[in-house]
């Protein structure tokens, strides 16, 4: 392809400093969410504390871990689209499965959890590793 | 809160600011101290208020009004104070991000979070429909596409049916009555991504998005696939504004209206636009979420499809080839079902039936109590209303130079499809709905217009008795609902009161363009939304957007604490004569109707 779009310009070292802490926090609190629930569910407890994981995991965590290793996105919005690439993939795997006739909802969810605490993982370690260069750049005045 | 909140408060001149970046640093660093506002008292008093009023209602015995009439006084003062609160702080010269968040979360809760707390069981007798087919999955973990048209479709039940299995749950009882509630909470960001990619102010965009809220009487966000699809539709939309309209670049070429429209939104000179090439990770990301609302819900990929569509027939959408693939992705999953759907709907039965097609499924139905009519009345004249409002919002941002063509299709390309089906005679009321936020977007213009960009201030004086008259009106936002027949009957409409506070802004502002866009886009930035926070340093690197924004950042970021102008006053004025008067007209309409 060889379309051209405008791209809005590119942000200050600032911003992408406030970005990594600000996307840092969001991949802790998705795995967070992500171990949270795979315990509840492994132990078999229930209540309205794994109902609310399971809401926050199901609008959340597995969009979450895209968006953190999709940078375009990731500068453009952290959570909302998150929540659009979360409800859009659990939907589709849910129904393949239904379609495929191997409708196994609880073997789905640790799957999908586990897949996405490992690329919430590589997120952070690949977004550590960029920090310090981030961190030099900033320390050059504007 | 946000670094673009810090300087918000910042008592240093923001003009040097813009100039000097040492003093800028300092600026950002000392200003830390958070200035009350008016906000900040109105908000919390405000839910307080309808918290007490919830705790107090008893919805065992209801009229044929239904909730209003048994909701307390202190539940409409509490809804008043959050309108007039946010009128407020929108009429504010700096809009403040993360409050406006917080009063959008706040009405969401307040008009979708009530009855699932009064009431026992989740409302909308259609409800059970849909939790009867998640069961079934449940109880038989495959589909059967003969049984209905749910199962031909079964994008929502079966991520519902997998949400109940890993919340641990034994039915979608459990937890269905809050759904309403989820899904308005999870549009509103999607919204504010929507509205900035169209290049509205910050202040235009939290109206819009409170407009949107409490303008929604369709009542699609239950347990159903329409909710999940609304939010992904709406993600859609956002993706496709931000990343393939092309309304904010130079026009290329066209002639009169829609050329002027997009020349007025070219870069600030000096600004060479940075070009990317196709985003085709993003785009086949698009493709597989419109691929999910295929499967998902029967009617909202067309009404998309023919949304992008128009957009891509005037040249405002790249690819333009876009709608025609999303198209045939939506009909490459009809094509299999057609048969069982048109034996059992009569699909093509109403095709060229518009104007039967666009009656309100009231008029079908036989007699109707006083109460119906009355609620189907007014959800008639707030729709109106909010069309005619849209209208007047186009011809105001006509004249301001902005890109009001897309916005114009986008509101108003729905229609279209009533042409072509009926949908069970609720095909008006899906045009409404995906209508809505691009209406919303033009009311917000209406209401609070572009601040001057080209002799704008002579135009905004011409606009404020039009305003004073907008604002003045009182939309009432109804639904009628559930298997006992009650009806709640909202009425929210005071968030554009405040935009006549809008008019004690200094006149002062950014030009059109991306710098312009982007400085307006990051000083209300919400919190879900960091990404876009960083503009005071980085745009003082960028000489072209120093020079443009800080005219603008002047008027989003001179202090002002707790003083308010005298037409600020008048406007708080207004508001409370307005709320008393809401709040008279529904007891009184409450005690007509017991």
């Amino acid at each position: 392809m060889s379309l051209k779009f405008p791209v809005p310009s590119t942000p200050g070292p600032a911003a992408f400093g406030r970005a990594w802490q600000v996307g840092d926090l969001l991949d802790l609190l998705a795995g967070l969410i992500a171990l949270g629930l795979i315990v509840l569910v492994y132990e078999g407890w229930s209540g309205p504390p794994r109902v609310l994981l399971a809401l926050a995991f199901t609008f959340f965590v597995p969009g979450r871990a895209i968006v953190s290793n999709w940078h375009q996105t990731a500068r453009w919005s952290e959570v909302a689209i998150s929540m659009v690439f979360s409800l859009a993939l659990l939907t589709l795997v849910a129904t393949i499965t239904l379609w495929a006739h191997i409708w196994h909802p609880l073997g789905l969810f640790q799957i999908e959890a586990w897949l996405s605490l490992a690329v919430l993982s590589i997120g952070i370690v690949r977004r550590a590793g960029r920090r310090p260069d981030i961190d030099a750049r900033q320390a050059e005045p504007w | 809160m946000t670094e673009t909140d810090h300087l918000g408060v910042s008592d240093a001149p923001v003009a040097v600011t813009a100039s000097k970046p040492s003093r800028s640093r300092r600026s950002a660093t000392s200003g830390r101290r958070v200035r009350l506002r008016l906000a900040d008292l109105l908000l919390p008093c405000g839910i307080v208020l309808w918290a007490f009023g919830v705790s107090t209602t008893n919805a065992t015995a209801l009229g044929p009004y239904g909730l209003p009439p048994v909701l307390p006084t202190a539940f409409w003062a509490g809804v008043a104070l959050i309108a007039v609160s946010a009128a407020i702080e929108l009429g504010r010269d700096h809009v403040s991000g993360w409050r406006m968040g917080l009063h959008a979360v706040t009405l969401a809760v307040m008009l979708y979070g009530t009855a699932p707390l009064v009431y026992s069981q989740g409302r909308y007798e259609w409800l059970y429909k849909t939790i009867g087919v998640v069961q079934y999955i449940n109880a038989n973990g495959q589909l059967n596409s003969q049984i209905d048209i749910y199962q031909n479709w079964p994008g929502f039940f079966a991520l519902a049916a997998w949400f109940g299995k890993v919340a641990g749950v034994a039915s979608p009882l459990a937890y269905a009555k809050w759904a309403q509630l989820a899904f308005e909470l999870a549009a509103l960001p999607l919204l504010y991504l929507a509205f900035d990619a169209l290049s509205l102010t910050t202040r235009q965009r939290w109206l819009a998005v409170l407009l949107y809220t409490g303008t929604n009487w369709i009542g699609q966000d239950y347990f159903s696939p329409q909710a999940l699809g609304t939010v992904l539709s709406l993600g859609i939309m956002a993706i496709t504004l931000r990343w393939f309209y092309v309304g904010n670049s130079p026009a290329r070429g066209r002639r009169g209206w829609v050329r002027r429209v997009r020349r007025a939104d070219r870069a600030v000179p000096g600004q060479t636009a940075s070009r990317a090439r196709f985003p085709a990770l993003l785009g086949f990301a698009l493709l597989l979420i419109y691929f999910v609302l295929s499967f998902e819900h029967e009617l909202s990929p067309y009404i998309l499809a023919v949304q992008l569509g128009a957009l891509a027939v005037v040249g405002l959408l790249r690819p333009r080839w876009l709608p025609l693939l999303l198209a045939a992705i939506a009909v490459g999953y009809l094509l299999p079902h057609f048969g069982f759907v048109n034996s059992r709907y009569g699909l093509l039965n109403s095709v060229g039936q518009f104007f039967s097609n666009a009656s309100p499924p009231a008029l079908k139905s036989g007699s109707l109590s006083a109460a119906q009519r009355l609620i189907g009345r007014s959800q008639e004249a707030l729709s109106l209303g909010m069309w005619c409002l849209a209208i007047a919002g186009a011809w105001l941002r006509r004249r301001s130079g902005r890109p009001v063509l897309a916005l114009l299709l986008l509101a108003f390309s729905p229609f279209l499809m009533l042409v072509i089906l009926a949908y069970g005679q609720e095909g008006v009321l899906r045009v409404y709905l995906f209508s809505l936020p691009w209406t919303a977007a033009l009311a917000a213009l209406a209401l609070a217009p572009f601040p001057a960009a080209e002799g704008g201030l002579k135009a905004e004086g011409k606009r404020k008795p039009a305003q004073a008259l907008a604002t003045a009106l009182w939309v009432p936002r109804s639904e009628s609902q559930d298997a006992d027949q009650t009806v709640i009957f909202h009425r929210v409409a005071a968030d554009e009161l405040g935009q006549v506070a809008a008019l004690a802004a200094p006149a002062a502002d950014a030009p059109a363009g991306q710098a312009g866009r982007r400085q307006a886009g990051t000083s209300g930035a919400p919190p879900w939304d960091d990404s876009r926070i960083p503009t005071a340093q980085w745009s003082e690197g960028n000489p072209a957007t120093a020079a443009g924004g800080s005219a603008q950042r002047h008027r989003e970021t001179s202090p002002r604490g707790l003083q308010l102008t005298r037409r600020g006053w008048q406007t708080v004025i207004w508001l409370v004569l307005a709320a008393v008067v809401l709040i008279a007209g529904i007891i009184a309409a409450g005690l007509l109707g017991g």
